[in-house]
């Protein structure tokens, strides 16, 4: 697809929430062992990570999320035209748990709501279409919303997987605003690498049976059932290696921009080896790339508004910034936006007890 | 970056992806089969290679690669095209 590029809307506010219980990857379990451990957490700079209880979806670390945006900022929750919750891990097979958040938010049944399967690029695409909605006359706010619970998608015996991801939600308001400049997209997708990242039963190619629920042990040790996700990670590094870099230095160009222009880079939280390497080859200065990896694992979509909450929080409250973002991932999928936004508001990181 | 990648080159950034001595391998060692050969291994064998000779390696090639030698074989190929 083409690079598309907008005007006249901006991010005005953000809010993230994770819940409350941590763990710490070093600390052992009986899945790896201490020395196995140490290797993924110094390989991949995740440490620490949230894991919503079994009562807690997507979803509700969502609502905490908006909930609490809204109320700071004041918002009168009739202005809100469009809700686009994008998720992997919704509430339901249907209905779409974007249109149950219209109630649970109090918004008008005047809102278009809808989800949005996508998962590392999604808040990127998330963010074009919540930009492009705006830019129609009638649309006055639209509430962007990623959420994951990730950590219930995979095996935790999984060697490949266990110890990198995180679970999170986040909420973004986009309202037309003035002043901001133009904001430009670039999207990707490669279905030919669709088994990259994937949970192969459970949908309706391969329906869920007892079959598909029992734990194997693979070669390598690892314990999973084929309704738990698979990672190719070396796949995906040479994904990440190839495609990135020339999605990254394309959304530059059209935007007639340079890293030296970018307030800061917000990189998918993918794993630190990845993104180090990514970004020395991009020739970006390490201040310029904030990590919330190391306290939060892989959060999939929320990565990026995560991290922009958590580590760059005070910079996007107190000043305009020209922000590089890029999301790559599942799918395959990845997209890069180059946008500015100014004195957003931010809010604090909520927790959510289960 | 280097201009000419010789075996050698290739012997020392294999023991750097996993993390041994120079002296475990030579231009013949079947890298799978060391013992420090996991997924971080061959992550960093990628990012290695991209980074010191300026190739991206494909997975699908890569698959076909035994040995120290093939590697640098597949390198000094792809500079060159």
């Amino acid at each position: 697809m083409a690079i598309v590029s907008l005007d006249g809307v901006g991010l005005v506010g953000l809010s993230a929430a994770v819940p409350k219980d941590q763990v710490d990857n070093l600390v052992p379990t009986g899945v790896f062992t201490e020395e196995q451990a140490r290797a993924v957490v110094e390989k991949t700079g995740i440490r620490m990570r949230r894991i919503a209880s079994a009562s807690v979806c997507a979803s509700d670390l969502c609502h905490l999320a908006a909930d609490r945006l809204l109320n700071e900022m004041n918002i009168d929750r009739s202005t809100i035209d469009v809700l686009i919750f994008v998720s992997q891990t919704p509430d339901y097979r249907m209905p779409a748990t974007a249109v149950l958040l219209q109630h649970r938010l109090g918004l008008t049944r005047a809102t278009g709501a809808f989800d949005v399967n996508l998962g590392c690029s999604g808040f990127v695409y998330g963010l074009w279409m919540a930009s492009s909605f705006c830019t129609q006359p009638a649309v006055r706010r639209v509430l962007l919303l990623n959420g994951e619970t990730r950590t219930k998608a995979y095996s935790p015996r999984d060697r490949g997987t266990g110890l990198l991801f995180g679970d999170a939600g986040s909420a973004a308001l986009i309202e037309k605003r003035s002043g901001t400049g133009t904001s430009f997209f670039s999207f990707n997708s490669d279905g030919s690498r669709g088994d990259f990242i994937s949970i192969k039963s459970g949908g309706y190619r391969h329906p869920s049976s007892p079959e598909t629920l029992r734990e194997k042990t693979y070669e390598n040790g690892s314990v999973r059932s084929d309704e738990h996700g698979v990672m190719n990670g070396p796949g995906v590094f040479e994904f990440l290696l190839e495609e990135v870099p020339a999605d990254i230095r394309a959304v530059l160009a059209a935007a007639g921009a340079t890293v030296d222009s970018m307030d800061a880079v917000v990189l998918h939280q993918a794993n630190k080896f990845m993104n180090e390497h990514l970004r020395r080859k991009l020739r970006i200065p390490a201040e310029k790339v904030p990590y919330s990896l190391h306290e939060y694992g892989n959060t999939s979509s929320v990565s990026i508004p995560l991290t922009m909450a958590t580590q760059l929080g005070q910079a996007l409250r107190e000043r305009s910034n020209r922000l590089l973002l890029s999301g790559f991932g599942v799918g395959l999928s990845w997209g890069s936006a180059v946008l500015t936004t100014d004195r957003m508001h931010v809010s604090e990181l909520a927790e959510l007890a289960a | 970056m280097v201009n000419e990648v010789s075996n050698e080159d290739v012997v020392a950034l294999v023991a750097e992806a996993l993390e041994c001595s120079k002296e475990e391998l030579n231009e013949n060692s079947r890298f799978r089969e060391h013992g420090a050969w996991d997924s971080l291994a061959h992550l960093s064998t990628l990012a290695l290679v991209d980074e010191t000779f300026g190739v991206v390696l494909r997975g699908a090639d890569f698959q076909e690669i035994k040995t120290v030698a093939e590697l640098a074989d597949y390198v000094r190929k792809a500079r060159s095209s």
